[in-house]
């Protein structure tokens, strides 16, 4: 029985930062 | 007996992935609700498949309620899904950044063929630019935005067309709503997305004491690829222009790249990532992402070989009767070939990215995007708002404007994007929490129904097993 906790969970632990997310993910790319 | 009544009642979250590692008894386990992050041998992940949990020695009861306190296990299926609509509503109303996308402009210098802003027609010389008055009136509505929901941050994006273009009113927003967060304590940043053509060391000082973070430029491969698929309206090419002007501002503020791609130029980007990784600003740059390029229709020109749409599929895989090439209009039961390559392009170039010591993504989106955020609204020249930027050619989708104004046909759309739910759509799928249905931009070009999922889940997947990996790979000497 072998565990190594790389990262924890936890509820809503999502680390969204808007700015990240349209920096990253957002771009001409999605344009129609 | 407490402990075993508990044990008794519970079952493996529906949002458990499970990548077991080469050359190893080990595996990864993901939950993508909670995002914990495990490496077990193949005897703890086993505890998940099993079908009781009333005789557990003590090493497997404490290992149980490690994946139990990392939401590996749940109580029942309808707690994982409520667990999942909590987190959705969370997100969706989260005061915790306000985050305002403003498009100074649509008119572009670029005449990019895949992109509704290039120089067809008479778009570009029509097309809307922001008067400082409608600045101003921006900066106003972000004020009354900032006093009514309080929010820890405050983040404004311009974007375009080509932003640059009107910088007077870049400028004036900037310092309008710096003034307006310093008055209120909040802290604000700002990004550009631009084609990079107008981007000079004086834009990027005079933004910085404004609270500037970073700046995303668009390569779309090689140096002769790029000047194919984005030149200017002139037809010049715009790649060397671009790589010095990232050269004299990469010391300045930090740079992300973005890159296009379709059938016909995705063979490039590796030369392209050669070439960065040979620049004296390499080691600035903060990410390099490439993304496929979102079809509406066959491109216009015949050296644009094919389509790449992103198909809207239900939760068997199949395509919803999209435009996809192999599969059109019916879900015909065949594997499409254009999603195919696009998933594997993709992969292959994040993983092209990363050889070369280049900041790549990990590929796992990283939870609902924009159009899922109540307080996060795009702006568009005429003082529109829009769920996403993606929507802001098509003015028929505005949910609202700045000045208030109450059209039906607005309030049609504003609750239509307030009531999103397109995951519902997808089933059990593991990749809900960060997906929640993809890109909503994509459905709608392409169905004409903003509220119907677009599947990438191949390419999740491969990105979660390279992500196993490499995380195995760096901690593999850990593992006790």
């Amino acid at each position: 029985m072998k565990i190594k906790v790389i990262k924890k969970g936890t509820v809503n632990a999502k680390p969204v930062s808007y700015c990240d997310v349209i920096v990253d993910d957002i771009g001409p790319d999605k344009r129609v | 007996m407490g402990a075993s009544t508990k044990l008794l009642a519970m079952q493996p979250s529906i949002f458990n992935i499970r990548v077991p590692l080469r050359d190893r008894d080990d595996v990864f386990l993901l939950n993508t609700l909670t995002d914990a992050q495990l490496i077990v041998s193949s005897d703890v992940a086993g505890l998940l498949d099993r079908p009781s949990f009333d005789s557990l020695t003590d090493s497997e009861r404490e290992a149980v309620d490690v994946l139990k306190e990392n939401g590996f296990f749940v109580s029942d299926y309808t707690a994982d899904r409520r667990a999942l609509e909590e987190y959705f509503y969370s997100v969706k109303h989260s005061t915790e950044e306000l985050h305002i996308t403003v498009l100074t402009t649509l008119q572009c210098n670029f005449a990019c063929g895949y992109c509704y802003q290039g120089d067809r027609e008479d778009f570009n010389q029509f097309a809307e630019k922001m008067t400082l008055e409608t600045a101003a009136r921006v900066a106003d509505w972000i004020e009354t935005e900032l006093d009514r929901l309080r929010p820890a941050k405050f983040a404004m994006t311009f974007f375009g067309g080509e932003p640059l273009l009107n910088l007077a009113a870049v400028y004036d927003l900037a310092d309008r709503t710096w003034a307006a967060t310093q008055a209120r304590g909040i802290p604000q940043s700002l990004s550009v997305i631009t084609n990079g053509l107008l981007l000079t060391s004086d834009v990027v000082d005079r933004l910085v004491p404004r609270g500037l973070r970073g700046v995303k430029i668009t390569l779309d491969g090689d140096r002769a690829t790029h000047d194919r698929m984005r030149p200017l309206r002139g037809g010049q090419g715009t790649f060397d222009r671009i790589i010095e002007n990232i050269r004299k501002v990469a010391d300045r503020t930090r740079i992300s790249i973005g890159g296009n791609f379709d059938e016909s130029s995705a063979d490039t980007f590796p030369a392209l990532l050669d070439f960065l990784k040979d620049q004296d600003f390499a080691d600035k740059l903060v990410k390099v992402n490439f993304k496929p390029i979102v079809r509406d229709q066959p491109p216009p020109a015949p050296t644009l070989k094919g389509t790449l749409p992103l198909i809207p599929v239900n939760d068997h895989g199949k395509p919803l009767g999209g435009s996809c090439m192999t599969s059109v209009g019916g879900g015909g039961g065949s594997t499409c070939d254009s999603c195919s390559f696009l998933d594997e392009k993709m992969a292959f170039l994040r993983e092209e990215t990363r050889r070369r010591g280049l900041p790549g993504p990990s590929g796992v989106p990283g939870g609902p995007c924009h159009v899922h955020h109540a307080n996060a609204h795009t702006i568009g020249p005429d003082g529109s708002i829009y769920g996403c930027p993606g929507f802001t050619g098509e003015k028929a989708m505005s949910t609202g404007h700045i000045d208030g104004r109450l059209d039906a046909w607005r309030e049609r759309n504003r609750n239509r994007f307030d009531t999103l739910d397109p995951w519902k759509a997808c089933g059990d799928c593991a990749f809900l929490p960060t997906c929640a249905g993809g890109c909503l931009t994509a459905s709608f070009a392409q169905l004409g129904d903003v509220n119907t999922p677009t599947c990438h889940k191949p390419t999740f997947e491969s990105a979660v097993i390279a992500l196993a990996h490499r995380v195995a790979g760096t901690t593999q000497e850990t593992v006790q």
